[in-house]
């Protein structure tokens, strides 16, 4: 926590430094930049938060935990994949969402596959982006070679629980 | 003064009313189904998770803010140009994870190399990295949210991704672009 809170500062001075060194406009620049991005995020975000924690206190906990625990094995990595592909929005539902599934015992192999399944097959970034600008003869194709992906990560995330001890936070 | 968000988007639009419901309909059914102990004991715990990752939200921004005025899209362009093979996918990969902002930058982008003739693989791997491997997001998002170790892990065990799909999207038969306009011959 303090970790990442430091990394990340620490890069917005680094950088801010630099942005100001090399010309002033582009400083004001980046402040525009970040303030239109926050102004849509920090509003949604504690909601997105607050609806994944009530979702997840609904949830059977035995059952989600059973289903994509850290004993899950092959068939848990299979449901994440599938529950991530269906997340249909960008970072701000699942990361909640992800921070909910690790709160019911999901494991960590698991875990990797729900972000790389949403990562790789959003929904709404395909409608809203991708199809438009590179037409569907290019989406089929990302899709189809997209297709190991999540089993892949899966694979290597495990590889790497087996080397070093790894907890989601 | 009601400025306008930027991107097209609007601060209250369909997708917040959206989180809205889903917050007071979630926080109902809870509070109902679960009793007021377990309402106010979730919504405590969640909104001290959003105190302590909106300050590395906010950051994470402006880092996205000053490297996109500190790297120009053209030079990303540039690089990417018409390599091919393990460089080209290389190249490609390295860029996708560095790219920042959401897709209202990376996917202009992945237009701008496909018109400049860009191979089908360094497409691929460019965008699989951006969406797997992005640094942007991950310091935006992933390490607030899932801790600096999971993060960790999941960007080593997805290294490979970019590679994949590039190689294998080679072997398919190649995109028909619709309405690309044509391209200038300007290869040196």
């Amino acid at each position: 926590m303090i970790l990442s809170m430091a990394i990340i500062w620490g890069l917005v001075v680094m950088l801010a430094l630099i942005t100001y060194q090399r010309r002033r406009g582009l400083f004001t620049e980046a402040l525009q930049f970040a303030r239109k991005q926050a102004v849509i995020v920090l509003p949604r975000m504690p909601m997105a938060l607050i609806a994944a924690g009530f979702l997840a206190e609904l949830m059977p906990e035995e059952q989600i935990s059973g289903w994509i625990g850290a004993d899950s094995g092959m068939l848990g990595i299979l449901i994440a994949a599938g529950l991530g592909a269906l997340v249909p929005s960008g970072p701000i539902i699942s990361f909640p969402v992800a921070i909910a599934l690790m709160h019911l015992g999901a494991g960590v192999p698991q875990l990797v596959t729900f972000i790389t399944a949403w990562s790789l097959f959003g929904v709404q970034r395909t409608l809203m982006w991708e199809a438009p600008l590179m037409g569907w003869s290019f989406v089929s194709r990302r899709m189809a070679v997209s297709l190991p992906g999540p089993f892949v990560a899966a694979l290597f995330a495990a590889a790497i629980g087996t080397v070093i001890q790894v907890s989601a936070r | 003064m009601a400025q306008r968000p930027g991107f097209g988007r609007q601060l209250f639009d369909t997708s917040f009313f959206v989180f809205l419901i889903l917050a007071v309909g979630g926080g109902a059914a809870v509070y109902w189904l679960r009793g007021q102990g377990v309402f106010v004991a979730a919504l405590e715990k969640d909104l001290g998770l959003f105190l302590r990752i909106a300050p590395q939200i906010i950051g994470g921004m402006l880092v996205g803010g000053f490297i996109s005025v500190l790297i120009p899209n053209d030079v990303v362009a540039r690089w990417l140009g018409r390599e091919s093979g393990f460089k080209g996918i290389l190249i490609a990969s390295v860029a996708g994870m560095i790219t920042p902002g959401g897709p209202i930058i990376s996917f202009p982008v992945i237009m701008a190399l496909a018109v400049a003739g860009a191979d089908i693989g360094a497409l691929l791997a460019y965008l699989t990295a951006w969406s797997t491997l992005g640094l942007n997001r991950i310091i935006v998002w992933e390490i607030p949210f899932m801790g600096f170790d999971f993060a960790v892990v999941r960007f080593l065990a997805s290294i490979p991704l970019p590679f994949i799909a590039g190689y294998l999207v080679r072997r398919l038969p190649p995109v028909k672009f619709r309405d690309l306009p044509a391209s200038s011959d300007d290869t040196p």
